[in-house]
């Protein structure tokens, strides 16, 4: 009777399993990371050293959430992959709590926009948006397109399948896969789409395993080229052009007279947008303290080993401070940001002036206590 | 005084002078080359859209790419012929305008270094160092000598000797001496390093590299001149600069400060290296008397700017680490650190409406850098986006900024005042206002 049941709802059972590992990696990358007990990563000025705090960035930070990410595309990849004509309600439903996720856990490496991230230019593919649904409508009636092309960055990631999974009408969205002249072309597109995000996560996540990072714990100088002088220029530009600007600025209008554009938010068919931006902006503290499935040595302990103060306050508490208020404005928010930012823009206004004074933290205090250069052109000084 | 003033004209060996005519020459070829092969031409000149200028430079404006990159190649080759002496004079001009030209584009590159050797370039146009050891004599083109007067060698000794001492000078501030700033952030950062790296982020260290080095700039000089410390000197130049240049970014520079100092080496020394025998002859050379007056005029009035221009900042009353009116081509090499975030607002309708630019669409990294510190810099870049902006209706669109610099690891402080608006302030030599006080 268990083997009947087993093997007729298997498929079922591995998507459920899957949901469910997801779900929990997730909880555990958020959750038990937020509570940092200060007694085990009190050190003193003796036991500092930056080798410290690349391996537990590496090994507790970085790689987890890569092979988390791995983990979670790769079923999310199966999944679809396991799709067929004709489609079933069930099936959409089961593929998008498959997708959020997935859209979620990249939240957690967006900032990671070195080493074999940007050389394969990993978060343009991944994340470009808002996508282009011409191109995208184009492709599919063609059913010929090279996805590796710049002219489809706007039509392939995340943004892409957000479009292609969700309608506010479910059974409206079943018909299109289904549909007799164009649905098998979108069905094989959507898997096109995530067969294609999935090799790029996975040839990522493959090299942290393997040689970048060693690569990563050599460099353990702060010059322009070190570990250190890359990750922090990446955080910096993740977080000033594409959480602040992206997900939060741009749909709000600062660059249009304050006239919101919604369209230019994330994730508008699916409407999780909120849960996107406040997992980047919590996942960014957990990066920056150094917390992973535990808590470990990150900028927060470096910057206190060399005593950074911002005005008598130490600079590590006032950034962790600023992001609990960020964090406030965000939980502030109910609805999505596309949503938000026509009922709600004072509200909207208020989160960006949040987030802007903690530009200020990150790109100036913090990167000019480590003596970083914030810049990517080299120069001479004297 | 009187006797010095004397001393200026009496005959020396030129040997000196041509080690340092061959050695600047040569520096300045293959920094033209390195600048060029860096991609710095592209990225620095030609990239950018918009150009931050020195105050009163304003007209100077970029050429065209092909036009640039024949003014590097032009400028490398007279480079060259300083070196070997090749229509020596011509090619110092040539070397000083084109050099300074280019500086002259750009104020975001604006390095001591830079000011520098346009300084020397300018004074070697009025120093016979083609005289001897050089094409120029080898053609036949100029008379071959083995004497020059004392000053043509002692300009370019006093020229470095004030940058040594005021550099030393600089450092004699509360940063400096009594916190140890910028040094104890910036040594900090070199934990990994072999064998001192344990030692980088003690306190002592930044003291002593502090002291040391204000101790240094101000005594060196002096090191320099003296037969007995000469020896030890020169090890303390190499040291120094060897050790700084290992530390920081701060590319040709020390390079050319270890190669320019061989100049206060012996007479005897540059001579064997020359194989120059002076001719007895030479030593009875006298100089007209109108000659002297023009000579003692330029020293008068080209050192007088030089020992006088860098102490312009006591004119102001602000912080000069702050409002940075009077820190530029005054010697003031790394001597703070200084970084900060500058975002603005235009309003190109009305005082109510406004967007928020995003700097990378009108600067480049280095651009934006830099502008976020400069005040001269924030209020050009800002005039630039009123006039992006402007439209019939508003021909001077308000344009504010949110901006906050940190200096010396004290934290991001606000910098320019939040409500003012920069499209109607000028720029201009006064007093700035418009800063939050430090």
């Amino acid at each position: 009777m268990m083997n009947l049941i087993h093997k007729t709802r298997v498929s079922n059972f591995k998507l459920l399993n899957s949901s469910l590992f997801c779900l929990v990696t997730l909880n555990l990358l958020l959750l038990s990371s937020c509570k940092k007990d200060k007694k085990n990563d009190d050190i003193t000025k003796a036991e500092f050293n930056k080798s410290i705090l690349l391996e537990n960035i590496a090994n507790n930070v970085i790689i987890p959430r890569y092979d988390s990410l791995k983990f979670i595309v790769s079923n999310f990849n199966q999944q679809i992959q396991a799709l067929s004509q004709p489609v079933s309600a069930n099936d959409l439903i089961e593929a998008q709590i498959s997708f959020k996720s997935a859209y979620q856990t990249w939240q957690l490496c967006s900032s990671f926009d070195f080493g074999p991230a940007e050389s394969i230019a990993l978060k343009g593919s991944i994340n470009t948006y808002p996508c282009d649904t011409l191109v995208i409508k184009s492709n599919i009636t063609s059913g010929s397109y090279n996805l590796g092309a710049a002219s489809n960055l706007v039509a392939i990631g995340f943004p892409a399948v957000d479009y292609l999974l969700f309608h506010n009408n479910v059974n409206l969205l079943v018909d299109y896969f289904n549909d007799n002249a164009i649905g098998a072309n979108r069905l094989q597109y959507l898997k096109d789409v995530v067969a294609n995000a999935n090799q790029q996560v996975e040839l990522v996540a493959n090299q942290w395993n393997s040689s970048y990072k060693t690569t990563f714990l050599a460099a353990n100088g702060t010059d322009v080229g070190s570990s250190i002088g890359l990750m922090v220029n990446a955080l910096n530009m993740d977080y000033e052009k594409y959480i602040r600007d992206g997900k939060v600025g741009i749909p709000l209008g600062v660059r249009s007279l304050g006239i919101p554009i919604p369209g230019k938010a994330e994730a508008i068919y699916s409407q999780h947008s909120l849960v996107l931006l406040k997992t980047s902006v919590t996942g960014l503290q957990n990066y920056i303290n150094g917390n992973g499935s535990e808590s470990g040595i990150g900028f927060d302990d470096y910057l206190d080993h060399l005593e950074a103060k911002h005005g008598s306050e130490l600079l590590s508490n006032k950034i962790n401070t600023q992001f609990s208020s960020v964090i406030t404005k965000i939980d502030a928010l109910q609805a999505s940001i596309d949503v938000e930012v026509l009922n709600n823009q004072s509200k909207v206004q208020e989160l960006y002036d949040e987030m802007q004074k903690l530009v200020v933290l990150l790109k100036l205090d913090l990167t000019s206590a480590l003596s970083i250069l914030i810049t990517y052109q080299d120069n001479d000084g004297d | 005084m009187h006797q010095l003033w004397n001393k200026i004209f009496q005959p020396t060996s030129i040997a000196p002078l041509i080690t340092f005519r061959v050695l600047f020459g040569a520096m300045m070829f293959f920094s033209t080359l390195r600048f060029w092969l860096n991609g710095w031409i592209e990225e620095n000149y030609i990239n950018p859209n918009f150009h931050f200028k020195f105050y009163g430079f304003s007209w100077v404006t970029v050429p065209s790419p092909t036009l640039l990159y024949a003014i590097f190649i032009v400028t490398a080759f007279a480079a060259l012929a300083i070196s070997l002496g090749f229509l020596y004079r011509w090619a110092c001009v040539t070397f000083f305008l084109l050099f300074t030209y280019i500086e002259l584009i750009d104020a975001t590159f604006y390095l001591n270094h830079y000011y520098f050797v346009s300084l020397v370039s300018f004074l070697l146009i009025f120093l016979p160092a083609n005289r001897n050891r050089s094409l120029d004599v080898y053609l036949g083109l100029t008379k071959r000598k083995t004497h020059v007067f004392n000053w043509h060698i002692w300009s370019i000794m006093l020229m470095l000797s004030i940058v040594y001492f005021y550099a030393g000078i600089a450092k004699l501030n509360y940063h400096w001496l009594i916190e140890a700033q910028p040094l104890k952030i910036w040594l900090a950062a070199h934990t990994h390093l072999p064998l001192i790296g344990s030692f980088m982020d003690d306190n002592w260290l930044a003291y002593a590299f502090s002291w040391g080095g204000a101790i240094f700039d101000l005594s060196i000089p002096f090191l320099l001149l003296i037969k007995k410390t000469r020896r030890i000197a020169y090890l303390l130049v190499i040291f120094f600069h060897g050790f700084t240049s290992w530390l920081f970014p701060i590319g040709i520079f020390p390079f050319v400060m270890i190669l320019s100092t061989t100049i206060f080496f012996s007479i005897e020394l540059h001579e064997r290296i020359w194989k120059i025998a002076r001719n007895k002859d030479e030593q009875q050379i006298t100089i007209g008397k109108s000659v002297r007056v023009i000579v003692r005029s330029f020293l008068i009035v080209f050192f007088g700017f030089q020992l006088i221009f860098p102490f312009r900042h006591l004119l102001y009353p602000n912080n000069l680490f702050w409002t940075e009116q009077g820190y530029r081509f005054s010697w003031r090499v790394m001597l703070m650190e200084k970084a900060g975030y500058a975002q603005f607002k235009v309003y190109p309708k009305n005082d109510n409406q406004y967007i928020i630019i995003n700097n990378a669409d009108y600067l480049t990294p280095i651009q934006e850098k830099m502008m976020a510190t400069q005040p001269d810099f924030i209020l050009q870049y800002a005039h630039y986006l009123s006039s992006l902006y402007k439209s019939t209706k508003n021909p001077s669109p308000k344009v504010t900024a949110f901006s906050f610099v940190s200096l010396n690891g004290k934290g991001s402080q606000r910098y320019v005042k939040e409500d003012v608006n920069l499209t109607e302030i000028e720029n201009s030599l006064k007093p700035i206002d418009w800063l939050e006080k430090y």
